[in-house]
């Protein structure tokens, strides 16, 4: 007990409890080290003002999209295409389709006629507005060998002619499940299934701590490890306020069907820029739909099925 | 009475010390925090330095993005969570002090149980600071915030554990404050306040590190992590990193002179970590074994730990040095003579800590992307941001530790002002009796020995006599009907004092022991007695107007 203090309680102080009459320079000296410790912690925070001069007081405050009212929503969508000026020095469109009545959308792609020339994955890059320098898109396409759907064989990052004789090609997307392991895990419910079937993101809600990107099985999700860097003149100004709109650093996005798109009676950009027809895309309640037909006759898969995921994208062969 | 040494000059007693006041504990406890010898104020700059260096480093990843970590989208989780999860297990541990210690009342662990119970608020904040610094958008905090936000409980496992650990958080927070506040101001704790807090924190420790396992067992897409073995791994390698760090503590506080615990809670401790230590290696073999065994695809993540993959082989030398690291110092733990060996014990706790640190960290989270969910192997190194961060959050966490421990061992171990009797040479006297006890301690701890340690001794027992003879005179002027009483109660310590000294008389004698058990025994008598009997002669001799100021 070498610092017994005359106060009998080990602090070392004169037993008047601490401070006393008058300055004395240990309290002088401490006041020396706090100052000097907050101008430092000070310094260390100094950018972060500049950070949060960039966030708007409206945007901070924004309420959950499924709780917007009209009003507020078309402030909301009138805000990003200014921000989207602003900081991308271009004029786009971000509108709000909602779902569809009597729509429940379905995907399937037959791997007898892909060539994995990768025109989707190239395709979904351009008209959601990824970042341009990471080439980000929300489609992967797998080289496999023929007899094999093992994954773990597979090569997503081939470099060269296509097709090769011996191998076939797998794009991989957002499944859309039915029973989505990624909306169950987010703690703020930023993610969720729309009625037409798709998951999708509130860009503005997300807190980005990437558990759903964890709980996917289908490396469906990405994150934005920084704002998305495109050029005005690249800029897809045709934009959804839930799909393709120019996301902003730290939160999640994935594949939403071009609902911008598909919500407006047009087809999926990944399936128009297809040069062999291999997708198939429409409405499953659809009893004429050509994805009908396909879930009809032919001998449809889904990744992964033993995780009860329930996906709405299928694989099929034609023979 | 022999000739005692002249009772300590009394300085004039402050008034405000006779009647409790919040504002002289708030004054009192900042000044028991920022004071202190040389190697505190060193300890404090040096942790006071990394913490501003991971501030920095935090503000720079928000302002550019987390593109400064070296997470990926193939993994996208990394130091700051393997981090989150080691240390919900070091709090965890903290309830391996409180069952024995409340449940089945050992009194030689009451007072470490709050170096325990304060290390799993520290551990607790380590753990909210490192999911806060892992999410991309701090700003939107307030989603997560019930009422507020939206918040996805039951559903989401992440709303389980922000309940489990705030509430953890609470629960100690709660109840090491309100022993030292009843410490501090004099009241004897009620044990229906605080005993179902202490039950429900044993629950809860349980909780918090069984919810955190299923943030991860419960994803189907990540087969590395989904199992059901995950949760028993957690808790058992939490009971041998958390207590290997309230050892360290411990032998650090009574190092330094801080407080004398005693070798009980250290032999306890150590006797814990010989049984989980060895749980939580025979799990981590069983695992091994079913998943390598089988030889699935599943078996890829572990191959890959363990072996490399594709020639990728990151986390091999990560894996095997805490495989080393932990199988070693179970063997540490098992040799009986370790306790006898304090180096040596000290390295046994801290290699164990680095193993788990490594196997529940870099060993558990990352392993748990690589392969990928389609089998793509894209490694992970965490860049320089994250370790300034994770170290300066470390050093927050230290820095809460030290503050709370300056805070409450001299509340343990001294006079407060709740033992105030209101007759100030009294008080004067209890404070003096306190600094002797307390040197007395000190001088046996320090293996003071001969003429030297007579004069301490002489000095304390000179000094209880001497005391005790004014406070009975006082007593016997105001006609105190308790007198007679408190006279024996008095003659009873003396005798005890008595069987000390014979001890002490006895060369052979066990110092260590005996100077935690003067510490504990003695002290906690001075203490109750004080706030009981005296106290009770103090209101006595208000109501008789004899109340000295």
């Amino acid at each position: 007990m070498s610092e017994q203090g005359s106060c009998g309680s080990g602090c070392g102080c004169s037993g008047d409890g601490g401070g006393g009459g008058g300055l004395s320079r240990r309290t002088v000296l401490k006041a020396a080290g706090a100052t000097l410790g907050a101008a430092a912690f000070a310094h260390a925070v100094a950018p972060l003002t500049e950070w949060a001069a960039d966030l708007s007081m409206d945007e901070f405050l924004q309420k959950h999209y499924r709780e917007l009212t009209p009003d507020q929503l078309t402030q909301v969508l009138e805000r990003i295409e200014n921000d989207t000026r602003e900081q991308y020095g271009r004029e786009v469109n971000v509108r709000a389709l909602p779902p569809q009545e009597g729509v429940s959308f379905g995907y399937a792609l037959n791997l007898s006629i892909c060539v994995g020339c990768r025109r989707c994955a190239e395709a979904c890059h351009e008209e959601n507005n990824h970042d341009r320098d990471s080439h980000q898109s929300y489609i992967r396409v797998f080289e496999l060998s023929k007899g094999s759907i093992d994954f773990a064989k597979g090569d997503p990052s081939y470099d060269h002619p296509v097709p090769q004789d011996d191998k076939y090609y797998m794009p991989v997307q957002c499944q859309q499940c039915d029973n989505p392991p990624c909306v169950s895990v987010c703690p703020v419910e930023a993610t969720w299934k729309e009625p037409d079937g798709i998951v999708v993101v509130d860009y503005n809600w997300c807190i980005g701590c990437r558990y759903c990107e964890a709980a996917c099985p289908y490396h469906a999700r990405r994150f934005n490890w920084k704002a998305p860097e495109i050029p005005a003149e690249d800029i897809n100004p045709d934009q959804g306020y839930l799909s393709n709109r120019v996301r902003q650093a730290g939160v999640m996005e994935k594949c939403t069907f071009c609902l911008h798109r598909t919500r407006d009676g047009r087809m999926p950009a990944c399936l128009e820029a297809c040069p062999t027809g291999a997708r198939v895309f429409g409405n499953m309640l659809d009893p004429d739909s050509e994805i009908r037909w396909v879930l009809a006759n032919k001998r449809v898969f889904v990744l992964k099925e033993e995780l009860g995921t329930r996906p709405r994208f299928f694989y099929f062969f034609d023979e | 009475m022999p000739d005692a040494p002249a009772p300590a000059p009394a300085p004039s007693v402050a008034p405000s010390a006779l009647r409790f006041r919040p504002l002289g504990l708030l004054r009192q406890i900042v000044s028991w925090a920022t004071d202190g010898g040389p190697l505190f104020y060193v300890w404090m700059t040096v942790l006071t330095c990394i913490a501003l260096v991971g501030v920095h480093a935090w503000t720079n990843q928000v302002v550019q993005g987390m593109a400064v970590t070296g997470m990926s989208d193939h993994v996208s989780w990394g130091l700051y969570i393997s981090h989150f999860t080691f240390f919900v297990g070091v709090a965890a541990a903290a309830v391996m002090m409180v069952i024995p210690a409340y449940l089945y009342k050992d009194h030689e662990m009451h007072d470490a149980v709050i170096v325990g119970e304060m290390l799993a608020i520290a551990a607790i904040s380590v753990c909210l600071l490192s999911v806060m610094v892992d999410i991309g958008r701090p700003d939107r905090f307030w989603h997560m915030i019930p009422g507020l936000g939206k918040f996805n409980w039951p559903i989401s496992m992440l709303t389980w554990d922000v309940i489990v650990l705030n509430g953890y958080l609470v629960i100690n927070v709660f109840i090491v404050g309100y022993l030292l506040w009843c410490r501090w101001s004099g009241r004897e704790p009620v044990k229906k306040l605080y005993l179902p807090f202490v039950f429900l924190s044993i629950i809860w420790a349980v909780s918090i590190h069984t919810v955190t396992a299923f943030l991860y067992s419960g994803l189907g897409g990540r087969p590395f992590w989904n199992t059901a073995l995950l949760a028993p791994r957690f808790l058992a390698s939490a009971f041998v990193a958390g207590p290997a760090f309230i050892i360290c503590a411990l032998m650090v506080l009574q190092r330094l002179g801080s407080y004398p615990f005693g070798d009980k809670p250290i032999s306890f401790l150590v006797g814990l970590i010989r049984v989980t230590a060895l749980i939580n290696l025979f799990m981590l073999g069983a695992e091994c074994f079913t998943v390598l065994y089988t030889g699935s695809s599943h078996a890829a993540s572990l191959r890959y730990m363990m072996f490399g993959l594709h020639g990728a082989h990151g986390l091999v030398p990560w894996f095997w040095s805490a495989v080393v690291m932990n199988v070693v110092a179970a063997g540490l733990f098992l040799w009986p003579g370790l306790l006898r060996h304090r180096r040596l014990l000290v390295t046994a706790c801290v290699m164990t800590f680095i193993g788990i640190w490594i196997e529940k960290g870099m060993g558990l989270i990352v392993p748990g992307f690589i392969p990928s969910t389609l089998h793509e192997v894209v490694e992970y190194v965490p860049s320089l941001n994250e370790w300034k961060l994770t170290a300066g959050i470390t050093a927050v966490g230290l820095i809460i530790y030290t503050l709370l421990l300056k805070i409450a061992l001299p509340i343990l171990s001294g006079w407060t002002p709740g033992m105030a009797v209101g007759i100030a040479s009294v008080d004067d006297q209890h404070r003096e009796l306190f600094v002797r006890l307390n040197e007395l301690v000190s001088a046996l701890r320090h293996g003071t020995g001969g003429a030297e340690l007579d004069t301490v001794i002489g000095f304390l027992d000179d000094y209880v006599r001497l005391h005790f003879t004014e406070e009975e005179a006082l007593m016997a002027d105001a006609g105190y009907p308790a007198c007679e009483a408190h006279k024996k109660l008095h003659a009873g310590f003396v005798d005890e004092l008595g069987v000390v000294k014979q001890r002490l008389s006895d060369p052979g004698c066990d110092r260590e022991a005996l100077s935690a058990e003067l510490h504990l025994h003695l002290r906690d008598w001075l203490v109750r007695h004080i706030i009981k009997a005296d106290r009770a002669f103090g209101t006595f001799a208000a109501s008789k107007g004899l109340t000295v100021h």
